[in-house]
């Protein structure tokens, strides 16, 4: 495959001779696809990215990331990679500007680079005002934009991101999906991890819902839509990870607070 | 809220001189560096951050990564600075009674060796491998190696401060008794390649676990290394004084072993007398070693770092298997009885989970419980007939040094690796807080003090013979309800839930732990004379002191509880200090 993607086979992971979290993952990521990556709590999801991002290094299977193996050159990984975290460490210490030139030029990216991409998208995000407020001052959603621009700093070939609409308010949000889809149509491969299943559906080319460490459903949302006999994918998802009706779990929680 | 006055595009450090001076040095490092394998680039910022982070206050309660340093922070490095300095005075004087140049030199860089490698084992190598901010730097393109170096470079700026501050009595002091003029070349050097050599050592020991066991274990098993190596540099110190002939050697200057001179710290000696024009091969041999060694050893620790240093700070993505939720059952068992509140169970199994838990807590206090021991099992060890009697009192002084760490452990609970995990306690009002707060506190005493001291009894009376049951009953429980005593008259904040803050030191309970180290001493003088007059005497005073004790654990309470800043003035007018308030069922 094409270099620039995310080439993913029999990737299995376990955790001190545990059950395998991952058990024979296989993905590809073409460069220009937006890839939603979804699944229930504990089903492999945040490891997966760990992994594909060079934080984890001992796995099982072939992984390929921007055409270099995270368990070989993780450092390579990250130059070609931005990653949006669901839940971002940032130094609340630092001012705004600070943390994007720290992080600019970890990327190896030129200072005056990072002030004029990081003005810029600071002054679109509505932030410019906040260049030098601490970081611990900011509200979820302004964190939330900053991390968005230090991973857009270097300009990567594959973005991962993680719900990276929380916190966003609607405005913010319509403009980063919209900034997500123009990134992947000018060939960024992304790989998007969400739980909020209609954003998944309207945004991603391509599906994968992961369950118990193994890929239960992949394709474009259409051709998962007409395997599984119609529905949103909210219904498909529930379909194929949960554990029996909605209903009588709900009693039993009711019935744990009455008692 | 407001943007600082300025460019924010292009900040200024706090720090006028150090910040510079730091940034200097690495730019004309730049080679060296290169050559190691670390980009200097990634370097400079790393280093950078994480000086300047320690130069800002942290402004934020429950802040999380890089979120700065607060005033105790400050107040407990000047303290450890004074220390170094204060320290510094004896080997200084010591230039006058130590003719021979050799060993003075070998004194003054053995003492500060052994110094720096205690405060870097106890606090500093925590900076080694502090994984607060990994988060953000894990996942930047920073190779293995140079995030290493970064740490290195970080502790390094710390050891450098401690050790300039002790040369200065002996750089002083020693230009009246030795030459001069190399008194004031080679004090500074050899202080530097001291500061060198130690960091080394421990880089050395850290870089050697990544290799040697990987990622994933790394931060359990440099964990465990710092809680042995402590033990055994708390211990050792008090081994090398009495089992090193130092006497012999400051007595037999010319009979001493030749190649005494190519070990550190001797090798200084050695490199001393070669500047003196004293040129035999074991000397000039000797004196490449001091300038060589810290230097090779350094330079091999951050060859040795791995790539996945990033990843091992992070935990390398370890998960730990199941296990007892809340210790073992007799602990839990000897928690606040029914008639205590929720909120003081919760404290109680709280500090019973956490303090086996915390690797903060762990690296801070386990080093100290078993160092105070061995420091114990070395003055045992005593030759001679008079090493009998001190042997004894020494077994009891473990006893009363345990005593100690109380305070220390108290303070230490304050900080944890999720303070922002704080939300748990918003909505709790400030009195039941503190009554959280006491149950924690209780088992802290029970689930890491008492276990230590019956460990350290047992095996003194093993050594020592069953008469030393009388000597640990008067200690244990006289030191005991000093340390109770001192508790509650200490001012805490929510336990587990602070930022870690190397060299932590809180003012406000400073006349607390002097109130309480000169209780001890009243304690050790009153358990001495009753050794002296007999035997057993300990044995029968033993009563006595269980009574206080017994009083002391009958007062209700813990310590005082810190208003957070954030936190209303009070929520809980109805429970107040009563203490009884329960959520109704319903």
């Amino acid at each position: 495959m094409d270099g620039a993607g995310i080439e993913v086979r029999g990737l299995r992971k376990r955790y001190a001779g545990g059950p395998w979290v991952l058990d024979g993952i296989d993905l590809s990521v073409a460069p220009g696809t937006i890839q939603g990556f979804i699944g229930p709590n504990g089903a492999g999801k945040s490891t997966t990215v760990k992994i594909l991002c060079g934080l984890i290094p001992d796995f099982e299977g072939e992984v390929r990331v921007a055409g270099c193996d995270p368990r070989v050159d993780p450092v390579e990984v990250k130059r070609h990679i931005g990653l949006v975290p669901e839940n971002a460490a940032l130094f609340d210490a630092l001012t705004v500007a600070e943390f994007l030139l720290f992080v600019g030029r970890l990327k190896e990216v030129d200072d005056d680079v990072i002030r004029r991409r990081g003005q810029t998208f600071l002054e679109v995000f509505e932030l410019a005002d906040r260049l030098g407020a601490r970081i611990g001052e900011l509200s979820k959603g302004m964190r939330q934009k900053v991390l968005l621009t230090s991973a857009l700093l270097h300009d990567p070939r594959i973005l991962f991101l993680d719900e990276p609409l929380s916190g966003l308010d609607v405005n913010a949000s319509i403009l980063i999906k919209d900034l997500v889809r123009r990134l992947a149509d000018e060939g960024r491969a992304v790989f998007y991890c969400s739980h909020v299943m209609d954003v998944v559906e309207r945004v991603c080319d391509r599906i994968a819902i992961v369950d118990d460490g193994k890929v239960a459903a992949e394709g474009t949302f259409d051709e998962i839509q007409a395997r599984r006999g119609g529905g949103s994918l909210e219904r498909i998802f529930a379909d194929l990870t949960s554990e029996g009706d909605v209903a009588p779990r709900v009693d039993r929680l009711i019935e744990a607070l009455d008692s | 809220m407001r943007p600082r006055l300025g460019d924010p595009w292009h900040p200024r450090s706090r720090s006028a001189l150090l910040l510079p001076m730091v940034l200097g040095a690495v730019d004309r490092l730049e080679r060296p560096l290169r050559a190691l394998g670390v980009e200097p680039v990634a370097f400079r910022a790393l280093l950078g951050l994480r000086v300047e982070l320690d130069l800002r206050e942290s402004s934020f309660v429950g802040a999380g990564a890089g979120a700065g340093k607060g005033p105790s922070f400050h107040v407990g490095l000047a303290l450890i600075t004074t220390g170094f300095w204060l320290a510094g005075m004896m080997p200084g004087v010591a230039a006058f009674f130590v003719e021979d140049s050799f060993l003075w030199l070998a004194l003054v860089q053995g003492m500060l060796l052994g110094m720096l490698l205690m405060v870097l084992l106890a606090h500093f190598a925590t900076l080694l491998v502090d994984g607060t901010d990994v988060g953000v730097v894990g996942p930047l393109p920073v190779p293995g190696r140079t995030l290493f170096a970064a740490r290195l470079g970080h502790t390094f700026v710390y050891m450098a401060l401690l050790a300039g501050v002790y040369a200065v009595w002996p750089t002083f002091l020693g230009c009246f008794r030795h030459p001069p003029l190399r008194v004031l070349l080679l004090v500074p050097l050899c202080t530097a390649l001291t500061t060198l050599l130690a960091l080394a050592a421990v880089g050395l020991l850290y870089a050697g676990a990544l290799r040697a066991f990987g990622p994933r274990v790394f931060q359990r098993v440099v964990l465990w290394i710092q809680v042995v190596t402590a033990t055994l540099a708390f211990g050792g110190f008090q081994l090398a004084g009495r089992l090193l002939p130092a006497r012999a050697l400051l007595e037999a200057t010319g009979d001493r072993p030749a190649w005494l001179g190519l070990l550190p710290p001797f090798c200084f000696g050695s490199l001393f007398e070669v500047a003196g024009g004293r040129l035999d091969e074991l000397r000039w041999a000797g004196a490449l070693v001091a300038l060589l060694l810290p230097v090779a050893a350094l330079a091999v620790s951050v060859r040795l770092a791995s790539a996945h240093f990033a990843s091992a700070l992070a935990g390398g993505g370890a998960a730990r298997g199941p296990r007892a939720v809340w210790g073992p059952p007799w602990l839990a068992r000897l928690g606040p009885g029914r008639g205590a509140s929720p909120e003081e169970r919760a404290g109680y199994e709280l500090g019973l989970a956490l303090a086996r838990r915390e690797p903060m807590f762990v690296r801070a206090i386990y080093p100290q419980l078993f160092g105070f021991t061995a420091m114990g099992v070395a003055m045992t060890l005593m030759p001679g007939p008079a090493g009998e009697i001190l042997a004894d009192a020494g077994a009891a002084m473990a006893l009363y040094l345990l005593a100690v760490v109380g305070p220390g452990m108290l303070e230490m609970s304050q900080m944890g690796s999720n303070p922002e995990a704080r939300w748990v306690y918003h909505l709790v009002p400030h009195a039941r807080r503190e009554r959280v707060l006491a149950g924690c506190a209780r088992a802290l005493y029970l689930g890491t003090a008492v276990p230590a001291f019956l460990l350290t009894t047992l095996l003194f009376t093993c050594l020592r013979g069953p008469t030393f049951l009388g000597d640990a009953a008067f200690a244990g429980a006289a030191a005991g309800a000093i340390v109770l005593r001192a508790g509650r008259a200490m001012s805490l904040s929510l336990p587990f839930l602070g930022p870690f803050v190397p060299g932590h030191l809180n003012t406000r309970n400073l006349p607390v732990v002097f109130g309480l180290l000169g209780a001890l001493a009243a304690v050790v003088v009153v358990h001495v004379l009753l050794r002296l007059l007999h035997p057993v005497g300990p044995l029968l005073a033993a009563p006595l002191a269980l009574a206080w004790l017994a009083l002391e654990v009958r007062v209700p309470g813990g310590p005082r509880l810190v208003r957070e800043p954030d936190e209303p003035p009070e929520l809980d007018p109805g429970g107040g200090a009563q203490g009884r308030s329960r959520r109704p069922a319903t």
